[in-house]
């Protein structure tokens, strides 16, 4: 190991040597005087990361998952188990109440801490999703194995049998009755298996993953003292009240507690959590005990998939242009607008979903008249944040594809797009240093040929593709041949595609991969097995080369909690977020041991981890990687110099020997 | 005439009448098995013969194809072009209603079952779906959207106006969530 990885285990080692002290002032006063002669002699250092991985699932929140993990002991999390949330068997806990959901009334403009509330007498019975019987012809589940691994060749091949199993057996929308007690359901978390009716490797509904949705499930408020609290205990009522219909009203006989089209789909869904304690995700339990486990990582902007995408990317939010850098409106119709429709309980008018058919999905949050903001921007205003929102721009808030095409030409299949951007990214930053980087999305080479995704067959996320938006990568052949390829290698060019990269030992500095619809562990549409079996041929592929083992951390995260209840502490950092917590662990020769790593962070501590492993400068100005490393007092979940994102370098050991 | 005498004309008549009114009511009983004249036109076949423009709603957003229709009595043949490649396509009319599939290749082949009807302003519109039915990847922009996407064609290639898909502004499409 080289010195300069010791001065950065200097640097850690004196943010966690300061812990106990965090109640004294001058002990934090002290502790920062620290930190800051240290990173100047830091960042002029390298660590034996010579190669970051960064691999994308979907839609889990850290409870959802972990949520009756026990840690290897001397560590500890924080849990729904640890909480006295839960039990060990999934049952009420003692400390159950801390996770109550009720209902609340907001019916003339919206709010992100409504009042009304009320205690739920039970949960809306959760609904079924996912597909009810299996298809050679569609997959998801697949009838036939061989057919199924013809169609998803990349999980390892023990995971292969779970491509043709979990079929839901139930309509969507009609009461999951696979749930023990589906319908009699206690106000709070609920164990989503139970080793029968409904197993782990079951398909399962999908909430509501959207950004005023999910504001207002975690129902965060501040005092006049400037204390804030996330109450996270709205999260079923948003789940069955908000619709979805983009200014349509809701459907006649419109309800939160029934089935059918008469409901959104899906009761209470939200409070479903996986018990590993029983056996659930085996495999990223394992991986939890013997590598690091985080659990206050977040998703960095409240809602869904895109936005949190470009959070990694840009360490940004994403606005609105002329598609030439040039700051401009969007048309009327594709402005958010969550404020309730008259006569209603919070039905919003234009509710974020619709994507590349429509819906509204921008919003000026410099502008306290636009739907929606001023309610956000009033709860930073009393933290003394500010919502890091430019005058006239209308940032990107959930959904909307890139500007391009894969083949560089301008997406125009849709006007939901947001237009090419010439905004910084992470990737100009390792450019500009002579680092490589490349997004390796699944099903690239199909989608090549597919550009239109109008093959039902094609699960490429081209939303998930953080330089498919730029203009500085797609109007330049090479550079997307050099920063975007699939899994695989592509049989019409010869380029080559991660596994081959990782054998051949040409793996760029940085990798972000992006498995495809089938194996994203997104619920309803992909299960977690699947996900897990993913990431364990990719682990296994790296491990296979030791040179490049020695040298790389993969990091597990997912983009967002995907609507899931999740009991953490949440950071206000701007009008975008954080959000809930993600699962996420960190893969490397130098985070073994089964530690519990604890320090805030969210998609853009990754970036804050590659700059400061490479010596890098922040992405831009305003970019969320100009914020410190946290400080903590006697909480060591809560920055108490928020706000603040860790950087990551604190989860590893470099003194750690090859083994 | 005893009253006998012209009774027998009577009954004579009136048997007459009542097998005439057997006889039309027998003749009304047909009709209603058999086409009349208007239903005969409802299930002649419509005209599509030619090219059309179509607009298909698919994942990504709208897309803009040619149709070119070959009509042999209630059969449809032809081709799908777009993006520079042309794909044969087979279906079949019963009245208005029309549904064709196009085998669509590449890496992973899959067919597309259009069904829709005619109109007689020469539009056709109508909804597509995977042959064989089941999931259909939604992607995360629109996941909450059933399969089933609709699609709209003009008659002829001349008017070169946009072909508007439900995809287009002020046009949102109701979903459905899932």
């Amino acid at each position: 190991m080289s010195s300069p990885s010791f001065l950065r285990m200097s640097l850690h080692s004196a943010q966690r040597a300061y812990l106990p002290i965090g109640k004294s002032v001058l002990g934090t006063l002290l502790a920062l005087a620290v930190i800051a002669a240290l990173s100047t002699i830091v960042l002029a250092q390298n660590t034996p990361i010579q190669h970051v991985i960064v691999v994308f699932g979907e839609n889990r929140s850290f409870d959802h998952v972990f949520g009756t993990y026990v840690p290897p002991a001397g560590q500890t999390v924080h849990n729904l188990l640890s909480e006295g949330i839960v039990n060990p068997d999934g049952t009420p806990g003692k400390n159950y109440k801390k996770a109550h959901q009720y209902e609340a009334l907001d019916t003339i403009t919206y709010e992100i801490s409504p009042t009304g509330k009320s205690l739920f007498a039970y949960l809306p019975p959760p609904l079924a999703g996912g597909d009810e019987y299996c298809s050679d012809t569609t997959g998801e589940p697949f009838c036939t194995e061989s057919v199924a691994v013809a169609a998803e060749p990349n999980l390892s091949p023990a995971w292969d049998q779970y491509l043709i199993t979990g079929a839901t057996g139930i309509p969507k929308k009609n009461f999951d009755t696979r749930i023990t007690n589906d319908q009699n359901l206690p106000p709070g978390p609920f164990q989503l298996t139970n080793g029968t009716t409904l197993t782990y490797d079951d398909y399962a509904a999908s909430p509501i993953h959207r950004f005023y949705q999910m504001w207002q499930q975690t129902d965060c408020s501040a005092n006049a003292k400037g204390v804030q609290t996330c109450k996270s205990d709205l999260f079923p009522w948003v789940e069955v009240s908000a619709g979805d219909s983009n200014g349509a009203a809701p459907p006649a006989g419109f309800t939160w507690f029934g089935e059918g089209s008469t409901t959104t789909g899906e009761g209470a869904t939200s409070m479903g959590f996986y018990n590993v304690a029983q056996g659930d995700a085996p495999y990223l339990t394992s991986l939890a005990k013997q590598y690091t486990l985080l659990d206050n990582m977040h998703q960095s902007v409240m809602g869904g998939t895109g936005a949190n995408h470009i959070a990694l990317g840009y360490a940004d939010a994403m606005a609105y242009t002329n598609g030439n850098g040039s700051i401009a409106t969007p048309p009327s119709n594709q402005v958010e607008n969550p404020n309730p429709q008259p006569g209603t309980n919070n039905y919003y008018t234009q509710d974020g979903y619709g994507g590349a058919l429509g819906g509204g999905s921008y919003t000026s949050c410099a502008q306290e008249s636009q739907p929606g903001v001023k309610p956000i921007v009033t709860y930073l205003g009393k933290l003394g944040l500010n919502p890091n929102c430019d005058d006239g721009n209308y940032y990107l808030l959930n959904n909307y594809d890139p500007g391009y095409n894969g083949d560089g030409t301008l997406e125009t299949f849709t006007p939901y797009t947001i237009p090419p951007t010439t905004q910084r990214h992470i990737g100009d930053v390792l450019g500009d240093a002579g680092l490589t980087y490349t997004f390796f999305g699944e099903q690239w080479n199909l989608y090549l040929t597919d550009l239109a995704l109008q093959n039902p067959l094609d699960d490429y996320c081209n939303i998930c593709n953080v330089f498919q938006y730029a203009t500085d990568i797609m109007t330049n052949p090479a550079q997307i041949s050099a920063h975007i390829q699939d899994l695989t290698d592509n049989p019409n060019t010869g380029a080559l595609g991660f596994f081959s990269q990782v054998a051949n030992g040409t793996l760029p500095n940085v990798s972000i991969i992006q498995p495809s619809g089938f194996a994203d562990g997104h619920p309803a549409t992909s299960k977690l097995d699947l996900w897990e079996g993913e990431v364990n041929n990719i682990i296994t592929a790296v491990q296979a080369n030791p040179t490049l083992w020695q040298s790389t951390a993969i990091i597990l995260i997912f983009d967002e909690g995907g609507g899931y209840y999740d009991s953490g502490y949440i950071q206000p950092i701007d009008y975008f977020g954080d959000g809930t917590r993600m699962p996420s662990l960190i893969i490397s020769p130098y985070t073994t041991g089964g530690n519990v790593y604890h320090g805030y962070a969210d998609h853009v501590s990754i970036d804050k981890f590659i700059e400061a492993n490479w010596n890098l400068p922040a992405i831009s100005f305003r970019s969320r990687d100009n914020l410190p490393n946290p400080v903590y007092g006697s909480d060591p979940y809560v920055p108490i110099n928020g706000p603040a994102l860790d950087d990551l370098m604190g989860a590893f050991n470099f003194s750690l020997a090859k083994k | 005439m005893n009253r006998r005498g012209w009774m027998k004309p009577i009954l004579f008549l009136s048997s007459l009448l009542a097998f005439a009114a057997l006889f039309a009511g027998s003749t009304q009983a047909s009709a209603n098995d058999l086409p009349s004249t208007s239903n005969v036109a409802k299930l002649k076949p419509a005209k599509v013969d030619g090219k059309w423009r179509i607009a298909w709603d698919v994942r990504a957003g709208t897309v803009k194809a040619i149709l070119d229709l070959k009509q042999h009595a209630d059969q449809v043949t032809g081709t799908f072009q777009e993006y520079g490649k042309t794909y044969p396509l087979t279906g079949s009319l019963q009245g208005q209603n029309i549904t064709f599939d196009v085998p669509f290749g590449g890496p992973r082949p899959y067919t597309i079952e259009f069904k829709g009807t005619v109109d007689r302003k020469k539009k056709m519109t109508g909804t597509s779906a995977l042959k064989g039915g089941g999931h259909v990847f939604l992607g995360h922009a629109n996941e909450i959207q059933e399969p089933e996407r609709p699609w709209t064609a003009t008659k002829g290639l001349k008017n070169r106006g946009p072909i508007t898909g439900t995809g287009l502004p002020g046009k949102p499409p109701k979903d459905d969530d899932d």
